[in-house]
């Protein structure tokens, strides 16, 4: 992983040539891929059709982007002002996160150029994957709209840009709506394999769990970003965002430890629901315990203990963990326990070549950030843009 | 109007769904259309000959494999279906003898395949086929993840028109009036073709006239709403690697529920969101308000205080000048009355 | 922060404490020896608190060296009382008391003389461990065995008596002959062990005196067997008519279906009497209508006459009997595919039921009845009707797949002489297969038995399109029969899918 590197006059620092070879050897896998097909480069076999491109790219990535609507929300529609600094950096977090996953989605897909075909001209509504395709397609739009005025700022273009600003209600609200039905329609596209997916981890409360843990996975991505941007890009930032930020923290964490702790309790009651409890006494279910203990109440416990102790490294630790967790359990639930009967030789590991290019996907995506964060009025206002939200 | 239909007016696909279409993965139970065929295989008959393989290679023009069909080594192993073997037959033991058994697509009645693709690319027709269109097809594989049969098989090294393989049921050659290329070719009668009502009364038939023979179940009667493939076996249907575990549900069940609550959070969010938004506007503007009429009252109070003060000084000031006025009167007068004493000491002494 | 830090060390607790869960695996335990006894003799007195007792009784006849009268009271001439520690029964609080004291106060004992010893005092549910699988199935005390007692010097006649039958079958006498052998399990067992240990005490060869000995299939598979065991002799006839009751419509004189039964053919084929006398706690060796009858009553399980001759699965039936011998390798082979249960073919009845009409007096005159059996019984055939096998064709070219493979050149003569010899010497098998041509059904099937029969394509389409289902086309109904046939007669080669060595290749 590059760090986000503070500029200097010298071009070719580590960080950056470590991202460069990563670039170069995505960009040959990536002409091995389209040109020699899915199964020159990965894993994936007739018995494991979704590997790490859906269980990370697709599932964490759209979990971890999930800081947009949550801290526009709380910021637009919940009034909490003084998180705004948060924003600017959410909403790029979000609508790169997002661009990247249907970036990554091209790799995955057969045949990738006819990704519009289920929303123009052969809807299937019976279909999760439906919904979840056109809640994202929708909601990247958004977030571009949400994005756009940091463009326009620089281009200095005032119209337009107080056009943007006027929907910002409504763009927020269309954006949580959005967020809600496909973050919890990721979980719902493993409802229809319950004979697949370990029944620890299977629950018609699949949505529900997605959706819950899309919202701490968000707002520890804003404190997980926002703590390192903070290490590494002082002089980028304006008094707002450089004072503003230990608020965020303590809020958010306050925030995040109520939402885990609820989706803590909602993971027994999916346990409950299905009298599941003899299968905590196998290796299973002690995985599941490292789940849910290890990587949900460890973290809600951090968290609290942060907002009341006002300790913004704890939160750092417990936003980590957090992740990770999240991280975690998509892995389990497309990865991990599915197929979980199958015998040892038949079960999915990634190759090198698929691990590979999610690494240059990721890379390619933090890369841009840098740009962003860089070029545009992100960690900053714009001087000529001094808004009230 | 269907709640799914409502779901696919929103992405711009006005056209409602032909309920043929939609009922093989719609949301209400599905029980098969009348008169469709299906294919009963009787695992007590089956030799395990690779005839119905090397058929079913043949009819649908796949490549040929390394070993040739008559090779039988190959069922010292598990084998499963790929994108150039639509059918394989397994070999089990029991009871120190060897069963065999035919893998291929099961038609479901109520497919999970078809419930899953997002561009309906497969369909339950009414001969009982399950097709497969490529041309819709956008290489999710989600088709693959959800068949509880682990069916479909993928193309993975085709890098630009790669497609979901599996078994077609023959359907050209159904229609043609021909029987499917494996049933055709089996020289056992393990496979045989008909229409599904049939073929569950044949089974019905040999279960009951051969007690001793067969388990009492008929394998795809029900599981997963039922398929038109049909299994009856002399052995636990376990033994033969087959889930026993799926239950009767059809696949497309397992999702409608929560696909419904898509419209309720589309109708519902807003008003939370917006109500959320007003509640936090009020509050600001009654904040904003309190805030106002406490300035006023301050400075209200804090012109008072200074009229206050003003007056009292005012008054002070009086005060001082009144006393400063008696003052002088009471030295004038003084004054005055001394004049007037030393004047009346003078005039007593010149006298 | 002290909380997060119990947490982490609870959740490595729990991990641990889990894996050591989640490695054992819940199966079936092995089932108990043939000695394994389980007491539950207060079940019958209500509730119990505890679990039943797991007895080893072997391990306990081991460790008290044989010594019976360590557990059992030993009366005079040796008879062992096979209850524990009493002569009869007892009430509930007696009998706990006895156990307790007794198996509790030897292993104490045992304990303190520096000997390996069971539970004691406080260890209840080492004892009572609940109930349990064990290899232990009744002994079926077969003619090999019954002829091994009888012929035993050491079995002697009562004084007075010819016979040594009264010396196990207790009840009997030479007047009136009697299967009983003993009331129960309890009578059994002194019989058994009492007379065993006995011999034993002479130092002659004996009987096992432990569980497993009887009780132990692989054990027992270990003794000798007499293969040709003489004819018993217990005054049973050779050959009686059954008759069934006449319907009371019917004329005096009309003909009745009688059945002459061959009592002493049956006796060489089953393995011991009471393979048709399956009940036989009556007086007597009882007639089958004795508990049978034709409205049937309680003591027959209400099973009426009709039902005790015929039903199909129940081996103690002439049917069932009958049935089960079908799935003999040389019979299988035409009958498996004929159905073993399917509807009777056509004149099947007549095979055992003769239509007669009865002479004067013969209902009420036993020998007078079993005379005419056996003169009956006299006129059927003793060998199945020869073939005549030059008639039949030597081969039979069939070419049906010759699109792939050369006409398949069937040896027609060589089969039928193959399955002949499988009948050569089977009294059943002439007594059944009525006429020659009934052998050529098995596979000519749904014709009339005939010398000529349909080509197979009549009525099986060439065409691989099965007529209805039920129907299979030619190919199919060819490799049935074949394959069906080769599989059931136990014919390994060729193998099914040889199709080479049937269907030679075409160039």
């Amino acid at each position: 992983m590059a760090h986000v590197a503070t500029p200097s006059k010298k071009f070719w620092t580590p960080a950056n040539i470590i991202t460069a070879i990563i670039l170069v050897i995505g960009l040959v896998l990536t002409v091995k891929r389209f040109s020699m097909g899915i199964g020159a480069v990965s894993n994936l076999s007739d018995d494991n059709p979704w590997g790490i491109w859906i269980g990370f790219d697709l599932l964490c990535g759209v979990a971890l982007a999930a800081g947009g609507y949550t801290t526009t929300a709380a910021v637009y529609l919940f009034g909490m002002k003084k998180y705004h600094s948060a924003v600017r950096p959410a909403i790029t977090t979000a609508f790169l996160g997002y661009a990247f996953v249907v970036f990554a989605l091209l790799y995955d897909l057969g045949r990738y150029y006819r990704l519009p075909y289920p929303l123009t001209i052969y809807p299937g509504p019976t279909s999760f994957l439906f919904e979840v395709g056109l809640c994202v397609a929708l909601y990247l739009t958004v977030l571009a709209i949400e994005f756009s005025p940091f463009l326009w700022e620089v281009l200095g273009w005032a119209k337009i840009r107080h056009l943007v600003h006027k929907l910002t209600l409504a763009l927020t609200i269309f954006g949580v709506i959005l967020s809600t039905l496909h973050q919890s329609s990721l979980g719902g596209l493993y409802l229809i394999a319950p004979s697949k997916l370990h029944p620890l981890w299977y629950s018609i409360y699949l949505p529900l769990f997605f959706f819950l843990s899309s919202i701490p996975a968000g707002l520890s991505m804003v404190i997980l970003e926002g703590t390192l941007s903070h290490k590494y890009l002082n002089h980028k930032m304006d008094e707002e965002h450089h004072h503003g930020f230990s608020p965020v923290v303590l809020g958010f964490s306050k925030a995040a430890s109520v939402v885990l702790f609820a989706y803590f309790c909602m993971k027994w009651i999916g346990v409950a629901m299905d009298n599941n409890w003899s299968h905590l006494g196998t290796g299973w279910g002690l995985w599941f315990l490292v789940e849910v203990l290890g990587f949900v109440l460890l973290p809600c416990i951090l968290y609290a203990v942060a907002a009341r102790e006002k300790n913004e490294r704890v939160a750092f630790y417990a936003s980590i963990m957090t992740v990770a967790g999240i991280i975690l359990n998509r892995l389990n639930v497309s990865i991990i326990a599915f197929n979980w009967r199958l015998p040892a030789e038949a079960r999915y590991f990634p190759s090198l070549e698929e691990f590979l290019i999610t690494v240059f996907i990721v890379t390619l995506e933090i890369t841009v950030l840098r740009i962003c964060l860089n070029k545009l009025p992100i960690l900053h206002q714009h001087p000529q843009f001094r808004d009230a939200h | 109007m269907k709640r799914r239909t409502f779901i696919g007016i929103l992405a711009g696909a006005g056209a409602s769904l032909a309920t043929g279409t939609a009922g093989a993965a719609g949301n209400h139970h599905f029980t098969g259309y009348p008169d469709s065929y299906g294919v009963l295989f009787d695992s007590t008959k089956c030799i395990g000959c690779r005839k119905c393989e090397a058929a079913c290679n043949a009819v649908n023009e796949l490549p040929k494999p390394e070993l040739p069909f008559d090779d039988l080594s190959v069922l010292e192993k598990r084998r499963r279906t790929h994108h150039d073997t639509f059918t394989v037959v397994n070999k089990y033991e029991y009871n120190g003898k060897p069963v065999f058994r035919k893998i291929q697509c099961n038609h479901c009645q109520e497919p999970a395949c078809a419930s899953a693709c997002f561009v309906g690319a497969f369909k339950k027709e009414p001969t009982g086929a399950v097709s497969y269109d490529a041309s819709r097809c956008v290489g999710c594989r989600y088709c693959m993840i959800a068949c509880p049969f682990e069916i479909p098989t993928y193309e993975y090294h085709d890098p630009i028109t790669p497609r979901v393989r599996k078994c077609t049921m023959c359907q050209p050659r159904i229609l043609e009036g021909k029987l499917p290329g494996c049933v055709e070719a089996c020289p056992k009668g393990a496979l045989v073709f008909g229409h599904r009502d049939e073929l569950l009364q044949i089974a019905r038939e040999r279960i009951r006239k051969h007690p001793e023979l067969y388990v009492n179940h008929i394998y795809g009667e029900q599981e997963m709403g039922g398929t038109n493939w049909l299994y009856i076996s002399g052995v636990p249907f376990e033994i033969l690697g087959m889930r026993e575990d799926l239950g009767i549900t059809p696949a497309p069940q397992l999702t409608t529920g929560a696909l419904s609550v898509v419209p309720a959070v589309v109708g519902l969010w807003p008003m939370f969101l917006t109500g959320a938004y007003a509640i936090t506007k009020r509050k600001e503007k009654i904040a904003a308000e309190e805030r106002a009429h406490a300035v006023q009252k301050a400075v209200a109070e804090a012109e008072a205080e200074a009229a206050k003060k003003l007056a009292a000084a005012l008054e002070k000031a009086e005060r001082e000048k009144q006393a400063a006025i008696d003052r002088e009167v009471k030295k004038a007068l003084k004054e005055a009355e001394e004049a007037r004493k030393k004047a009346e000491a003078a005039s007593e002494g010149e006298e | 922060m002290r909380w997060v830090g119990i947490l982490c060390l609870s959740l490595g607790v729990a991990g641990f404490g889990l894996n050591a869960l989640g490695g054992k695996q819940e199966g079936k335990p092995e089932p108990g020896g043939a000695g394994l006894i389980l007491i539950d003799t207060l079940a019958a007195s209500g509730k119990l608190s505890y679990p039943v007792v797991r007895f080893d009784h072997d391990k306990h006849t081991k460790a008290v060296e044989n010594k019976c009268d360590s557990c059992h009271t030993v009366a005079e001439g040796n008879k062992v009382t096979p209850l524990f520690k009493r002569q009869a029964s007892e009430d509930p609080g007696r009998i706990k008391a006895i156990y307790h004291d007794n198996c509790i106060g030897c292993h104490q004992r045992t304990a303190q003389a520096d000997k390996k010893s069971g539970p004691q005092s406080g260890e209840c549910r080492s004892c009572h461990a609940g109930p349990r699988d064990s290899v232990r199935e009744v002994i079926p005390f077969d003619k090999s065995l019954h002829y091994r007692h009888a012929s035993s010097k050491m079995v002697q006649p009562a004084p007075g008596q010819k016979e040594n039958c009264s010396k196990c079958h207790t009840q009997d006498t030479p007047e009136k002959r009697n299967l009983i052998f003993a009331k129960n399990k309890e009578e059994a067992h002194t019989k058994c062990v009492s007379c065993h240990l006995e011999i034993a005490s002479t130092k002659q060869p004996t009987g096992p005196v432990e569980c497993a000995g009887c009780h132990d299939a692989a054990k027992r598979s270990t003794y000798k067997v007499i293969a040709d065991v003489p004819r018993l002799e217990a005054g049973q006839t050779d050959a009686m008519l059954l008759v069934p009751p006449a319907p009371k419509s019917a004329a005096k004189d009309a003909p009745r279906s009688v059945v002459p039964f061959d009592h002493k053919a049956h006796e060489a084929k089953v393995n011991r009497c009471s393979a048709c006398h399956h009940d036989a706690r009556s007086k007597g060796v009882p007639a089958c209508s004795q508990c049978h009858t034709p409205g049937g009553k309680e003591e027959g399980a209400f099973i009426t006459i009709e039902q005790a001759m015929h039903r199909p699965m129940a081996m103690e039936s002439c049917i069932g009997c009958h049935n089960a011998k079908k799935a003999d390798p040389q019979c299988a082979g035409c009958h498996e595919f004929l159905g073993r249960t399917t509807k009777s073919q056509e004149g099947a009845c007549a095979k055992c039921h003769v239509q007669m009409p009865l002479p004067e007096g013969v209902e009420q005159n036993k020998a007078l009845r079993n005379s005419l059996a056996q003169t009956i019984l006299e006129g059927k055939p003793k060998k199945d009707a020869a073939l005549r096998l030059d008639e039949i064709p030597e081969v039979v070219e069939i070419g049906v797949l010759s699109k792939e493979y050369q006409p398949s050149k069937f040896p027609h003569r060589k089969v039928v002489k193959k399955i002949a010899a499988g009948m050569e010497n089977s009294t059943l098998a002439a007594y059944f297969h009525s006429s020659p041509n009934a052998m050529c059904a098995g596979c000519h099937h749904n014709a009339p038995a005939s010398a000529n029969p349909p080509a197979c394509a009549t009525c099986h389409s060439k065409e691989f399109q099965e007529v209805d289902g039920r129907k299979p086309s030619l190919k199919t109904a060819y490799h049935q029969q074949c394959m069906g046939c080769h599989k059931h007669m136990g014919i390994q080669k060729p193998a099914d899918t040889a199709c080479v060595e049937c269907h030679a290749k075409k160039e």
